[in-house]
């Protein structure tokens, strides 16, 4: 969802590069106007990607010009951007962090509950089976944060009314789609769903699920090569949740680091829930 | 929108560039010139857009020396003197941080299925507790053995100068000689056995951040946090927790503390050795 700075930020940047495309002539350009017109395109597929896909981006630009970061004392991100190492007692040890999003509770409220049970009880099964098979440290973090119920409901109401709207819309139109008529459905159940959840004494959280894992090694490279192998073993028996797994690069990393030492307040961690949303 | 750092290099950036776009356009300059004011202020563009995301970067940017960008040449925290919270700055804000232990004795090899979705649901409850974010993170770990290896390591040194000393004092009984040879052998072969197999220990704990103008401030307020949210899992899982202080505190955040050093460092040469053979 594109909220209302995100789309200032887009519009003002893209309509300078906008501007140098619809004023790209030859008379103004003369045998440049070839090159303005690609590096105004260029300019912005740059500003797309660095709005949606920063992970891609900033390590791009970091890789590019040779830069590594300082996040704190005695610690250094290395240009790449998907690690942290901390050298200490003739030691490299190297974090890196994979995102760990479980959306089981997205699926459990289109299957009405169903297998649910089964579900939850394995859990414990197949996480004590994950834990022994890895050899290594590691961290499943998650964070959380309770949200107001009454701001929570009335959001769920809103948007379950403005589904309902459509779903009558679409319905109504001359030529209806199934396919968007179905989608429409399973939205309003999903939506339903949370509703009932509420009513049953269920309280709204936000949640941040990420993995983390520290590799140790004599050199620099070993310990990052290690570290690559550790976050594809994690990928591996952690699949049995059903959790999206990709390893996290950029200012993300930077900002977990972070999340070592402090918690972001409620405001910061809703702002940051949003963009995932 | 309050005039801060980034709105204010925001503006900086898109003024700019809008004028290198617009000046090429209006005076009459060689057709080169235009193409590399057109070429700055793409550049420029892309940097005003950058803002939104990562203002905090580029004023260290900025100030960059070499290759390497500081955002933070402090320590990463410091540990309170109560010892039971760690203290980290932004600017004039403080965070202070303190963690729960949570011990979990049960596995769910002894549990019925019923056992096990009520042992889920509980954990359920205890993400949903606090108001304010709460990281939850279950961590394996290194098991510490670096206070045993320095002793032993110690002994074997001590031995080992006896050895040299009695090999060169050519007074020695025979028998004393082969019984400081057994002991250095002894030793050894603890040494070697100590670490021959990496022991780890699995750890739950949550984290709770207060913030505050002072540390005492942030410190009482993570405290309270924390011992609120202790008292929550103490009531939904029926077990007794405590605020993580001192050396056990490093484990949880530092990855030298995480991997100690002596041991791993063991560890490693007994790898080396057995490649090596």
């Amino acid at each position: 969802m594109v909220d209302q700075e995100e789309m200032m930020y887009l519009a003002t940047t893209i309509l300078v590069a906008f501007l140098v495309l619809i004023n790209a002539n030859a008379s103004i350009f003369g045998p440049f106007v070839i090159p303005v017109v690609i590096f105004a395109l260029l300019a912005i597929v740059a500003i797309l990607m660095i709005n949606y896909a920063d992970f891609i981006a900033f390590p791009l630009f970091t890789t590019i010009f040779g830069i590594s970061v300082i996040p704190g004392k005695g610690y250094i991100i290395p240009k790449n951007e998907t690690a942290i190492i901390k050298y200490t007692n003739g030691l490299y040890y190297a974090t890196g962090y994979i995102t760990a999003n479980l959306y089981k509770y997205v699926f459990t409220a289109q299957n009405q509950g169903a297998n649910e049970e089964t579900e939850i009880a394995t859990a414990t099964d197949r996480w004590e089976r994950a834990i022994m098979s890895i050899n290594f440290p590691f961290k499943f973090n998650v964070i959380s944060t309770a949200l107001d119920i009454q701001a929570y409901r009335d959001e769920v109401e809103s948007r379950r009314g403005l589904l309902e709207f459509q779903l009558a819309r679409e319905m109504n139109s001359s030529n209806p789609s199934t396919m968007t008529i179905n989608e429409l459905q399973r939205k309003i159940n999903i939506t339903q769903m949370r509703i009932e959840r509420l009513g049953n004494g269920e309280k709204p959280i936000n949640t941040l699920m990420y993995v983390e894992t520290t590799a140790v090694g004599i050199s620099e490279k070993e310990t990052l090569d290690l570290l690559s192998n550790q976050i594809a073993q994690l990928q591996t028996v952690m699949n049995v949740f059903d959790l999206s797994m990709s390893r996290i690069s950029g200012r993300e990393l930077q900002m977990l680091y972070k999340m070592n030492y402090s918690l972001p307040s409620g405001k910061d961690f809703d702002s940051m829930f949003q963009k995932q949303k | 929108m309050p005039f801060d750092n980034k709105s204010i290099l925001f503006m900086a950036f898109f003024l700019v560039s809008l004028v290198l776009v617009i000046v090429p356009l209006e005076v009459n300059v060689g057709f080169a010139i235009r193409f590399v004011l057109i070429l700055i202020a793409l550049l420029l563009d892309i940097a005003a857009f950058s803002t939104r995301y990562y203002t905090y970067f580029m004023m260290k940017l900025f100030k960059m020396k070499g290759r390497t960008v500081v955002l933070n040449s402090d320590d990463p925290f410091i540990l309170a003197p109560s010892g039971n919270a760690i203290i980290s700055r932004d600017g004039s804000v403080v965070y202070a941080s303190a963690f729960v232990k949570i011990p979990v004795y049960r596995s769910a090899t002894e549990m019925t299925n019923e056992e096990k979705v009520e042992f889920s649901s509980l954990f359920g409850r205890i993400a949903s507790i606090s108001k304010t974010p709460v990281k939850i993170s279950s961590q394996l770990y290194v098991i510490n053995k670096d206070e045993y290896i320095n002793k032993i390591t110690m002994k074997l040194n001590q031995a080992e100068e006896k050895y040299t000393a009695s090999e060169n004092d050519k007074t020695t009984p025979r028998n004393m000689a082969e019984r400081i040879r057994g002991e250095v052998t002894m030793w050894r072969n603890l040494l070697d056995n100590v670490n021959r197999s990496q022991s780890k220990a699995l750890l739950a704990y949550a984290m709770v951040t207060g913030s505050g103008g002072t540390e005492e401030e942030a410190v009482n307020i993570a405290v309270q946090d924390a011992e609120e949210i202790a008292s929550g899992i103490s009531a939904i899982l029926g077990i007794s927790t405590d605020l993580v202080s001192g050396t056990e505190l490093l484990t949880l955040i530092e990855p030298d503390y995480m991997i100690p050093t002596a041991t791993i460092s063991e560890r490693i040469r007994q790898k080396t050795m057995e490649e090596g053979m």
